[in-house]
């Protein structure tokens, strides 16, 4: 056998060491190739291998976090399923599903009783109920009173709003719906309506050309007003269980109750007439309907960051 | 994120309670517009040599004196039920025509808004002359606010005035 493969490699050494042109090598230089080549294709020595076992049938245990569903998939045989509810697995645990019941926020919004005491001659306040399902949306109710004074300067009149209810129903959807509920970026929309009294009193009327100059009232007015929303704002939680958020407010009225002395000038939960941009701040106190999840959440995420 | 959001909070309050339009862009008070009209071509007309007078102003004054006038406002009394106004119009050759222009109406309280205030409203219920120059007064529109809209036609007999093109 060996015979035979050094006669070969003898061949093909003569045939590859041939010039290209053909002419045949002369004798020396062919013994000199033969000697090369022998002396270069020694037989090796035997290589001893380590036998290894194969592992393809062993099943490695699970890693941890993965669901029983998974596991139970790898072992019933449906790997391609497994891997992909895997996949969908460790997208679950980047952002935390959040139970659909996370909590309930009781806000109050008192930004307008510190314009007031800076001066403003009308305020609303009102109590808001926030339901955080999902840590995404959140239904809200809110409840409050509207009251106005106001002389105006250079003006021949004074309203006066009575305290009068509110009430706005909407929704809130939170974009930061992936990150802890402590910061919230929230867009809404919202229903409002009001029932109201007011009365223009002290209006002042003079004629230069008639010289006439008289004293008159528009008392007992009554109204009713419904309006939307569109909302945006941030809600960050300040200590414990106390948030802080602010919302800039795109109101426009839909409909309203048009009296003949003349429309209302405030209407409460709404506000005045002139601009469609309201402001509203408010401190909240939050209640986790599930206090071990919140921080479970908590420490997940953490962990993921 | 604390930081962030107290500054957008505070820019926000800020251009919020700087951005409010406290203009009147209505009359502050209701005054019935008047606009004079030639009777034989139904056109607005202007009419030179306009002397307005309220019979009961006091001291007799004067609204408008030897004026050219094509519409005027005409004040109307809001502790009475009814205004005259005396319309004299001057000749070439120096002579004088009057008439009396007497208004009917009910006034009530309105608020308008708070940049524009409160007034009387009016609400027209007749409008009467005499007839030596004029040939009619006619309410175009009853109801007399702050808003600028024409509430009387005064027809003329004269054809020689110029109607406004």
């Amino acid at each position: 056998m060996n015979k035979i493969i050094y006669t070969t490699m003898i061949v093909l050494i003569a045939l590859t060491t041939m010039p290209c042109n053909g002419a045949p090598l002369d004798a020396d230089s062919l013994k000199r190739n033969l000697a090369d080549s022998i002396s270069t294709t020694q037989p090796a020595k035997r290589r001893f291998i380590t036998p290894v076992t194969a592992k393809t049938n062993v099943v490695l245990p699970p890693g941890k976090d993965v669901s029983d569903e998974i596991i139970e998939q790898y072992i019933t045989g449906d790997t391609a399923k497994a891997l992909i509810e895997a996949k969908r697995d460790s997208l679950r645990k980047a952002y935390t599903h959040y139970p659909r019941l996370n909590d309930l926020a009781i806000g109050f919004n008192f930004i307008d009783l510190v314009l007031a005491a800076a001066g403003q001659k009308h305020f609303n306040v009102d109590l808001s109920l926030t339901l955080n399902m999902w840590n995404r949306l959140q239904p809200v109710i809110e409840l409050g009173i509207g009251k106005a004074k106001s002389t105006p300067d250079d003006m021949n009149f004074t309203y006066n709003g009575k305290i009068s209810p509110f009430a706005r129903l909407g929704v809130n959807y939170n974009f930061m719906f992936k990150n802890n509920p402590n910061f919230q970026a929230l867009v809404g929309a919202r229903l409002g309506g009001s029932i109201f009294k007011y009365d223009i009193t002290n209006i002042q009327h003079s004629n230069g050309y008639w010289g006439e100059s008289t004293t008159t009232s528009i008392p007992q007015q009554s109204s009713q007003a419904l309006w939307y929303e569109i909302v945006g704002g941030l809600k960050v939680k300040i200590l414990r269980n106390f948030s802080l958020g602010w919302f800039v407010k795109f109101h426009n009225l839909i409909s309203e109750k048009k009296n003949e002395a003349g429309q209302a000038w405030f209407i409460p939960g709404y506000g005045t007439r002139n601009g469609s941009l309201a402001f509203s701040f408010s401190a909240y106190y939050t209640l986790p309907f599930h206090q071990k999840t919140t921080q479970e959440t908590e420490t997940s995420i953490a962990e993921v960051k | 994120m604390k930081v962030f959001f107290y500054t957008i909070a505070f820019t926000l309050t800020l251009l919020l309670t700087g951005c409010n339009d406290n203009s009147c862009y209505d009359n502050g008070s209701s005054l019935p517009l008047v606009r004079f009209y030639m009777s034989s071509k139904d056109a607005n007309v202007s009419v030179s040599g306009v002397t307005l007078k309220g019979i009961g102003a006091p001291g007799d004054s004067i609204y408008a004196s030897n004026e050219t006038l094509n519409e005027a406002y005409l004040p109307l009394r809001a502790t009475q039920k009814s205004t005259q106004w005396a319309i004299t119009l001057n000749g070439t050759g120096g002579t004088t025509v009057n008439d009396t222009i007497t208004l009917d109406y009910n006034t009530a309280p309105f608020f308008a808004s708070a940049e524009c205030g409160a007034m009387f409203t009016f609400d027209l219920t007749r409008a009467e002359c005499t007839h030596n120059i004029i040939d009619s007064v006619v309410i175009i529109r009853k109801d007399v606010t702050n808003v600028k809209a024409e509430n009387l036609r005064i027809y003329f007999r004269n054809n020689d005035m110029q109607p406004i093109e």
